[in-house]
C-alpha cells in the first residue's frame, strides 16, 4: 500500500508537533525556530529550482498547438489555442494557470447505454472542478493568514473575511473557503484510491502532500471552531516571526504547534518535490511559446554548426553516371574517357 | 504464442486481469517486467547499420534474448548522457519535476486504450525515465527515495525504456490535456536518444535515415529511378487525363523548389497524391523544379537524435541554395512538417539566401513563413481555391465520400487545421467530420508513426490504431463514408493497412481491399481539376478507377 | 420457467458477469472496491468486446438465429485476433456461458430442464466453431495486409528501406534492372 507511508509519515508529524507543543520550552524550537528555518528554505529552494529549470537552454520552439494557427488572410486563426505573438501567449498562460484551461479540455471514453452500447466521448471535469476549487480555497485562506503577519492589517483582508464568512454560519463565522478547501481534498484523495488507472500511477510523494495539507486543515479549523485558541497570543507569534523579535507568549494550545510543524513541513517539501508544478508551469516550452516559428527564427544557442548534410558533391560523385544517363543536369561533366565508351554503347 | 495446457485453459481467462481490455495489473508497475516475444518489437538494428551512423556498440542481438551485450559501464553513459540532455533540453528539466500524476493523459493515448497496457499511459511512460532521474539528480533522493518511488539504472529499466519509447509515436495528444503542457514526445525522444549511446535502436529507423543521407531518401531510390519513377506517374497522368504534365528535375533557376515524402514517388496510395500534385502544378502554369538530392521530405532523424535530424534536414537548403529557388513548397506529410516547422529554421537556417513566399499566381505572401521559407502544399492550394485561380469540378470525386483525418505533427504541432478543410470543402461534393474528440487537436494517430510502421509488429500497430479505425467505423455506418483524406505520407501508407484490417471489403467489388481508401489531399484536388485539353468526359479518376458520371444533358 | 425464458430474464446479470470473466475482472482474492472499476470499457477495445458478446448473447439466445457472424461479434473477434494470445485463449470465452448458465439454472431450481440445456450447449458449441472460422480469417487478414504493403510498395515506408521496384510493375522493374545492374549498394549484403 503505497498510501500506508505517507500516513505513518503524517500521523509522526502531528505527534511530533503535538509533544513538542506541551511545553514552553520546545514550543519555541516548533512555533519560532522550525518555522523560520522552514521558511528560508522555501523561498531559497523555490529560487533555486528556478534558476536550475533557467539555466537549461529552449532548444527548440515546440509550442503545442491546440487550435488553428495563424495562416492565410481567409483562415480564422485561433489565436489563444495557437498564440502567435508575445500577448497571445499571456492569454494563453493566463486561460492555463488561472482557469486550468487544457484540464477544461479533459474528456472521458465510456460507453452510453447498455442496451446499444456506443462509444463516446465525453467531458469530465471533475478533475478540474476539484483542482480548482482547492487552489482558489488554499490561496483565499492563505490570504487570510495574512492577518496574523500584518500590523496594521492589509487592507482589503477584512473584506475578503466578509465574503469569505458571507453565509454566516456560527461563531466564530464559519468560512466557506474552508469547508470546500476540505470537500475538495476529500475529493482529490478519494479520486487517487477509487479510479483505479489514477490509483495505479499514484506513487507516495502523491498521498503526502494530500495529507499534509488535509491535516493542515483540520488542524486549523479545530483551532478556530473547538479548541477556540487565543488568537492575540498567536498574533503576538506570528509578528514576533516577521519582525525577527522572537517572543512565546505561552498560552497557546498545543494544536497550534501541530498547525505550524505541518506547514513548516509543507513549507521544506515544497521546493525539492511535484509541488514545484507551481513554478514549472510558467516554464513549459509547450504552453509558454508563440507558434511563429516558420515566421521567427528561433535561436538554439548550442546549435553545431559542423553538422552538416552529404554533400551534394558527394552525392554526385556517387550518382553522376546515372544522372547523366538519365538527363538530370549535373555540375561536373564525367571524366571525358569513360564518357566516351559510354556514348559508344548508347549508339550502338 | 505457446499452445496451452488444459488445465491452463480452463482458467485462462478468469483468474488473471486483462491487460489488454483496460483491466489494472494487481502488482505494481515497479514489479511487473517487460517481455519481449517475437511479434511485439521491432526488429534491432544491424550493425552496419549502427556503424554507417557512427553510432556506438554495433553487434547482432536480438530483444528477446535475455543478454543485450551492452557496453561495459553502460549504466554511466545512460546517466552521463541523461545529464547531458538535462543540461541542453529545459523542457526535459521541468517535465522531469513537475508532473502531478492527476491522471489526466492517462486514456488519451491510443496505445493504452488500444493495448490496455498501463504502461503506455503518458505518465507512467515518463514516469519510466522520471523515477530514473529522481534517484540520481534530485535533492532529498536519499529521504524520499521509497515514497516516490525511485529506481536505479539496470537492466530492467533499460528493457522497459526500449519497450515503451517504441510504443509512443510521439503523437503529442496527451501534451494537449495535461494541464502543464508535458509533452510525452519530448520525453521519449530522449529516451531513444539515451538508448542509441549503449547500441540499442530499431533497423527500420537506422536504415532509412541511412538511405536517406547517402541517396537523398528513404527508399533508397538513386536518381535516375527516382526520376524514372515520376515519368510512369506522367505516363498515367497523361492515360488518364490526356494532359502532357512536365516536371523538371535538379534545375537551376526554377522558381520553386518543391520537396515531398519519396513515398508519393514510389508507393501506393501515395503515388495517386503525387498526380495530383503534378496536375495542379500544370494546372497553373508553375514554375518549379524536384530535386533528386533533396528527394526526401520526411526524417527520420526525428526518431533518431536531434543532431541526425539537422544533418538530414540540412538538404533542403543546401539544395534550394543550390539551384537558387525563392522559396521551398513542401508536400502532404506529418512529421516532415514537425520538422519544418518547429526545428528546421532554427537548426539549418538562417535561409536568408531566399525570398519571403510569394504565390507567384495570386500574389499572396506567405507571412507566416516569412523566416523558413517553406509553404505547405495546403496552404499553397487553399489561397489558390480562395483567389479562383483553379477550374475545380467536384463533382468528379463524387463517387468519394470523405471525412479528414488530422495527422498528429500538422494539427499539434503546427496548427495546420483548416486549410485542408477549406479545400476540401471545394473539391467533394460532401464530406463529414469524425467525433469531435478525435479530430483537429484532439485527433487520434494512426498508430505507426514515428518508425512503427514495420512490418514485424503488425499487430501491435492494429492495436494501437484501433481508437483511430474505431472513429472512422463510426462515420462510416452513420454517413456512409467511403473515404479517408489525409495530408501525411504515413498516414497514406499505415491507414490504408489499419482500414484494410479493421474496415475489411464488404462490397461486391473483388477488387477493393477495404470500405474505406486512404486519399492524399492533393490526389482529391488533382482529381477534380478541369484541366486545358484534357480528355473531353474523363472516365476515369487517378486511380484508374470509374468516376460517377452525373452528366444528364448526354 | 423454460431456459429460453430464463436466458431472456437473466439477460443483463448473465452478460454482466459474463464480461467481468472476459475482462479478468473475476479475481476474488483482490480487494474488490478498488479494483472494480466503474466503467471498465473506458477504451474501444472494451467496447468492442462488450457489444460483440451481448450480440453473441442474443444469437445463442435466440433458436431460429443461424448466422453466427454478426457484425459485433466480428469486431470482437477481430480485436481478440490481434492481442498476444492463443488462439484457444482467444475463443475459450464463449464456453464460459455454459458454466454461468448452468449455475442460474441450478439456482432456479431448473435441474429437470436438461434436454433444453444440453440444447443450449450444443448451440454454444456451434457458435465457437464458427467463431474459430471467423478468428482463422481475422488472422489470414492480418497476414494479407502484410502482402498488400508489400504489394503497393508501402512497405518500403514500412519495411526494411530497400530499393524494391522490381516488384512494383513488371515494366517498370524491367527497365531499372537494365539501368542499374550492379548498382545497389544497399541491397544485398
Amino acid at each position: 500500500m503505497k498510501v500506508l507511508r505517507p500516513i505513518i509519515a503524517v500521523l509522526a508529524l502531528i505527534v511530533a508537533g503535538g509533544v513538542l507543543g506541551i511545553w514552553q520550552g520546545t514550543q519555541m524550537l516548533v512555533g519560532v525556530i522550525l518555522p523560520s528555518i522552514a521558511f528560508l528554505v522555501l523561498i531559497v529552494g523555490i529560487i533555486r529550482k528556478v534558476i536550475d529549470w533557467a539555466k537549461s537552454p529552449v532548444p527548440f520552439k515546440i509550442p503545442t498547438t491546440c487550435g488553428q494557427a495563424k495562416s492565410l488572410s481567409f483562415i480564422k486563426e485561433d489565436r489563444f489555442e495557437s498564440p502567435n505573438s508575445k500577448s497571445d501567449v499571456i492569454v494563453r498562460m493566463f486561460l492555463e494557470i488561472f482557469l486550468f484551461r487544457s484540464l477544461f479540455r479533459n474528456t472521458s471514453a465510456g460507453i452510453k447505454s447498455n442496451n446499444s452500447p456506443k462509444l463516446h466521448y465525453g467531458p469530465s471535469l471533475w478533475l478540474w472542478l476539484f483542482g480548482l476549487l482547492f487552489h482558489y480555497t488554499f490561496l483565499t485562506i492563505v490570504l487570510r493568514h495574512l492577518r496574523l503577519f500584518t500590523d496594521p492589517v492589509l487592507p482589503g483582508l477584512a473584506m475578503l473575511e466578509y465574503l469569505d464568512g458571507f453565509v454566516q454560519i456560527g461563531a466564530p463565522v464559519l468560512y466557506q473557503s474552508n469547508l470546500i478547501f476540505m470537500a475538495a481534498l476529500v475529493a482529490l484523495f478519494v479520486r487517487r484510491l477509487v479510479m483505479p488507472q489514477v490509483r495505479y500511477i499514484s506513487l507516495g510523494s502523491d498521498y503526502f502532500p494530500l495529507l499534509l495539507i488535509f491535516s493542515i486543515g483540520a488542524t486549523g479549523m479545530l483551532m478556530r471552531h473547538y479548541f477556540r485558541v487565543d488568537v492575540t497570543a498567536i498574533k503576538q507569534l506570528t509578528m514576533g516571526l516577521v519582525t525577527l523579535n522572537w517572543t512565546n507568549p505561552g498560552t497557546i494550545h498545543p494544536v497550534f504547534f501541530i498547525h505550524v510543524t505541518l506547514v513548516s513541513t509543507l513549507m521544506i517539501y515544497f521546493p525539492f518535490s511535484k509541488l514545484m508544478h507551481a513554478g514549472g508551469i510558467f516554464f513549459s516550452p509547450t504552453r509558454n511559446m508563440a507558434n511563429d516559428s516558420r515566421a521567427t527564427r528561433h535561436i538554439n544557442p548550442w546549435n553545431d554548426p559542423n553538422i552538416k548534410p552529404h554533400s551534394y558533391a558527394a552525392y554526385e560523385d556517387d550518382f553522376r553516371e546515372f544522372m547523366v544517363a538519365a538527363d538530370i543536369p549535373v555540375e561536373k561533366e564525367l571524366p571525358p574517357a569513360p564518357a566516351a565508351e559510354k556514348k559508344e554503347e548508347v549508339t550502338e | 504464442m505457446a499452445i496451452p495446457k488444459v488445465e491452463d485453459l480452463r482458467a485462462a481467462v478468469a483468474t488473471e486481469p486483462n491487460m489488454f481490455t483496460g483491466a489494472i495489473p494487481r502488482k505494481d508497475w515497479q514489479d511487473t517486467f517487460t517481455e519481449f516475444k517475437e511479434g511485439n518489437f521491432a526488429y534491432p538494428a544491424k550493425p552496419e547499420m549502427v556503424e554507417y551512423h557512427h553510432f556506438p556498440n554495433p553487434r547482432i542481438w536480438s530483444p528477446d534474448q535475455d543478454d543485450w551485450k551492452l557496453p561495459d559501464g553502460w549504466e554511466d553513459i545512460i546517466l552521463n548522457g541523461l545529464r547531458e540532455r538535462l543540461d541542453k533540453f529545459r523542457s526535459l528539466k521541468v517535465f522531469m519535476d513537475i508532473c502531478v500524476r492527476c491522471g489526466a493523459c492517462a486514456d488519451k493515448c491510443h496505445f493504452f486504450l488500444g493495448t490496455g497496457d498501463p504502461k503506455n499511459m503518458p505518465v507512467l511512460r515518463a514516469e519510466l525515465l522520471r523515477s530514473v532521474y529522481r534517484n540520481e539528480f534530485t535533492v532529498g533522493r536519499k529521504l524520499l527515495g521509497k515514497m516516490q518511488g525511485n529506481r536505479p539504472m539496470t537492466v530492467k529499466v533499460l528493457k522497459e525504456w526500449f519497450m515503451y519509447s517504441y510504443q509512443c509515436t510521439e503523437c503529442r495528444r496527451c501534451s494537449v490535456f495535461c494541464p502543464y503542457g508535458i509533452d510525452t514526445a519530448e520525453i521519449t525522444m530522449m529516451m531513444r536518444e539515451l538508448l542509441h549511446l549503449v547500441g540499442v535502436g530499431i533497423n527500420w529507423i537506422l536504415e532509412p535515415a541511412a538511405n536517406s543521407n547517402r541517396t537523398g531518401n528513404h527508399m533508397g531510390l538513386q536518381p535516375h529511378t527516382f526520376k524514372d519513377n515520376i515519368g510512369y506517374l506522367v505516363d498515367d497522368v497523361k492515360e488518364i487525363t490526356g494532359v502532357d504534365v512536365h516536371p523538371t528535375f535538379n534545375r537551376k533557376g526554377a522558381e520553386i523548389l518543391f520537396i515531398t515524402p519519396s513515398a508519393d514517388v514510389f508507393a501506393e496510395p501515395g503515388i495517386y497524391t503525387f498526380m495530383g500534385y503534378l496536375l495542379l502544378f500544370e494546372h497553373i502554369g508553375l514554375d518549379y523544379t524536384l530535386s533528386t538530392y533533396a528527394s526526401e521530405g520526411g526524417n527520420f532523424g526525428l526518431f533518431t537524435s536531434n543532431e541526425m535530424m539537422k544533418k538530414l534536414n540540412a538538404k533542403m537548403y543546401a539544395e534550394a541554395k543550390r539551384l537558387g529557388v525563392k522559396w521551398i513548397l513542401g508536400g502532404e506529410c506529418g512529421h516532415m512538417w514537425r520538422v519544418i516547422h518547429q526545428y528546421m529554421d532554427t537548426m539549418n537556417g538562417p535561409a536568408d539566401f531566399m525570398e519571403v513566399p510569394k504565390s507567384p499566381i495570386t500574389g499572396t505572401v506567405f507571412e507566416n513563413a516569412r523566416s523558413t521559407k517553406m509553404v505547405h502544399i495546403s496552404e499553397f492550394t487553399a489561397d489558390l481555391i480562395k483567389h479562383g485561380k483553379l477550374k475545380l469540378d467536384p463533382k468528379r470525386n463524387a463517387h468519394r465520400v470523405p471525412t479528414f483525418h488530422d495527422s498528429c505533427n500538422p494539427a499539434r504541432a503546427m496548427g495546420l487545421m483548416d486549410e485542408p478543410r477549406y479545400i476540401l470543402d471545394n473539391v467533394v461534393p460532401k464530406w463529414h467530420e469524425m467525433n469531435e474528440n478525435c479530430i483537429r487537436e484532439k485527433t487520434y494517430c494512426c498508430g505507426s508513426g514515428t518508425g512503427l510502421n514495420t512490418g514485424e509488429i503488425m499487430e501491435l500497430r492494429m492495436r494501437a490504431g484501433l481508437p483511430r479505425a474505431n472513429a472512422v467505423q463510426d462515420v462510416n455506418q452513420r454517413f456512409g463514408v467511403n473515404a479517408l483524406a489525409t495530408v501525411c505520407a504515413i498516414d497514406r501508407a499505415t491507414l490504408s493497412t489499419l482500414m484494410e484490417y479493421w474496415l475489411p471489403n464488404t462490397s461486391d467489388d473483388p477488387s477493393r481491399a477495404t470500405d474505406v481508401d486512404v486519399i492524399g489531399l492533393s490526389e482529391l484536388v488533382g482529381n477534380a481539376l478541369v484541366m486545358d485539353g484534357e480528355i473531353e468526359n474523363r472516365e476515369q479518376g487517378l486511380r484508374f478507377e470509374e468516376l460517377i458520371t452525373t452528366e444528364t444533358e448526354g | 420457467m423454460t431456459l429460453p425464458e430464463l436466458l431472456i430474464k437473466k439477460r443483463e446479470y448473465l452478460l454482466g458477469r459474463w464480461e467481468d470473466i472476459i475482462l479478468g475482472e473475476y479475481a476474488k482474492d483482490t480487494f474488490r472496491i478498488f479494483k472494480k472499476q466503474k466503467d471498465p470499457f473506458a477504451n474501444p477495445v472494451g467496447h468492442k468486446i462488450r457489444i460483440g458478446m451481448a450480440e453473441l448473447y442474443d444469437l445463442l439466445c435466440d433458436e431460429s438465429d443461424t448466422e453466427v457472424a454478426t457484425p459485433g461479434l466480428e469486431d470482437l473477434l477481430r480485436v481478440r485476433a490481434v492481442q498476444p494470445i492463443a488462439a484457444s485463449t482467444a475463443i475459450s470465452f464463449v464456453f464460459d456461458l455454459k458454466t454461468l448458465v448452468a449455475e442460474q439454472c441450478e439456482k432456479e431450481g431448473m435441474d429437470r430442464l436438461y434436454k433444453e440445456f444440453l440444447a443450449f450447449c450444443a448451440r454454444v458449441d456451434a457458435a465457437a466453431l464458427a467463431m474459430f472460422d471467423i478468428f482463422s480469417n481475422c488472422r489470414q487478414t492480418v497476414y494479407q495486409i502484410r502482402m498488400n504493403e508489400f504489394k503497393t510498395g508501402r512497405h518500403i515506408i514500412t519495411d526494411s528501406a530497400r530499393c524494391s521496384s522490381q516488384i512494383m510493375k513488371e515494366d517498370m522493374a524491367d527497365s531499372i534492372r537494365n539501368r542499374t545492374t550492379n548498382a545497389q549498394p544497399n541491397e544485398e549484403r
